[in-house]
């Protein structure tokens, strides 16, 4: 899978990870900062890491939500269990 | 909904917390006097197998409060990892009556022994108003207590203890029915969707509460 289709498969997740829906996705890049840019919680965070080991088939550490502070250190660790 | 598991009868790690329970049952009955109340004749089912209590929070000792008013069960609280690092929190945590969350980087693996817990047949108390509410009303509600009920694919059942005026007032305690949700677990429900039956089950507390001012 390459870095693109993880990007877009987490905004896919995203959508629906914040009531927000796409306007927050709109604003995503792997730049992003979770909390202060995007605005997600604690909880849209769980929601995001749950889904996101149903869509890639991985399964997470245990990892605290924060220790994720970019889209881009998410789809590292997505990338990393790929591996 | 899966197939429910039966928590453990006996083992070496509930001895001490049935040691807990059986020795602090008759100073607790003099001191709290429970009156348990049930909405309806499901709601005073006994609960089987894994099961999520959620209830407000209002005073330290609503851990003990639950205990009284769910007394056929072992109940396991999800609390705030800075309890465990309290005086008491040790004694509780080595009974295996706690399970521990850091609240400030809520961890996948906190997530997952609630689950696991609830998978296992257990039954999980946990206040989703995230800390003691000394105010009238009560606060928002938390969703991650959705998430976790959607995953383990347990039940929620919402418990209203009504607020003690005086340390020596009778603790008076309102049971709903159990809120399935198992229906979330197919797909991937949006996060609003999680937010509604949030918002719901806040609905079903206030409800409680209002039948608790007619005990």
């Amino acid at each position: 899978m390459t870095r693109q289709e993880i990007l877009e498969n987490l905004k896919e997740i995203l959508m629906d990870a914040d009531e927000r829906g796409s306007e927050l996705v709109d604003k995503v890049s792997e730049q992003s900062r979770l909390t202060e840019d995007l605005g997600l919680s604690s909880v849209n965070m769980l929601y995001m890491i749950i889904a996101t080991e149903e869509v890639f088939d991985i399964r997470f550490d245990d990892v605290g939500v924060n220790e994720f502070q970019t889209v881009g250190d998410v789809m590292d660790y997505i990338e990393g269990k790929l591996a | 909904m899966s197939v429910q598991k039966k928590a453990k009868l006996f083992s070496l790690r509930c001895l001490m917390m049935d040691f807990i329970r059986v020795t602090g049952a008759l100073p607790g009955l003099v001191w709290l006097r429970p009156k348990i109340r049930y909405t309806s004749k499901q709601a005073k089912k006994r609960l089987r197998g894994g099961v999520l209590v959620i209830a407000n929070h209002t005073s330290f000792i609503d851990p003990a409060s639950m205990m009284f008013v769910l007394w056929y069960r072992r109940l396991y609280f999800v609390c705030h990892q800075a309890f465990v690092e309290t005086k008491a929190g040790p004694f509780f945590h080595a009974a295996g009556c706690l399970i521990p969350i850091n609240a400030d980087n809520f961890s996948v693996g906190s997530f997952r022994s609630i689950t696991e817990s609830l998978k296992d047949g257990k039954a999980v108390t946990l206040f989703p108003e995230g800390h003691v509410n000394k105010g009238d009303e009560m606060l928002e509600f938390k969703s991650g207590m959705v998430l976790i009920s959607m995953q383990s694919k347990r039940p929620i059942v919402p418990v209203y203890l009504k607020p003690r005026r005086h340390w020596y007032s009778r603790l008076k305690a309102v049971v709903g029915e159990p809120v399935d949700i198992t229906a979330l677990s197919e797909g991937r429900p949006a996060f609003s969707k999680i937010q509604e039956v949030t918002a719901l089950l806040r609905k079903r507390e206030e409800e409680l509460e209002a039948f608790a001012e007619t005990i």
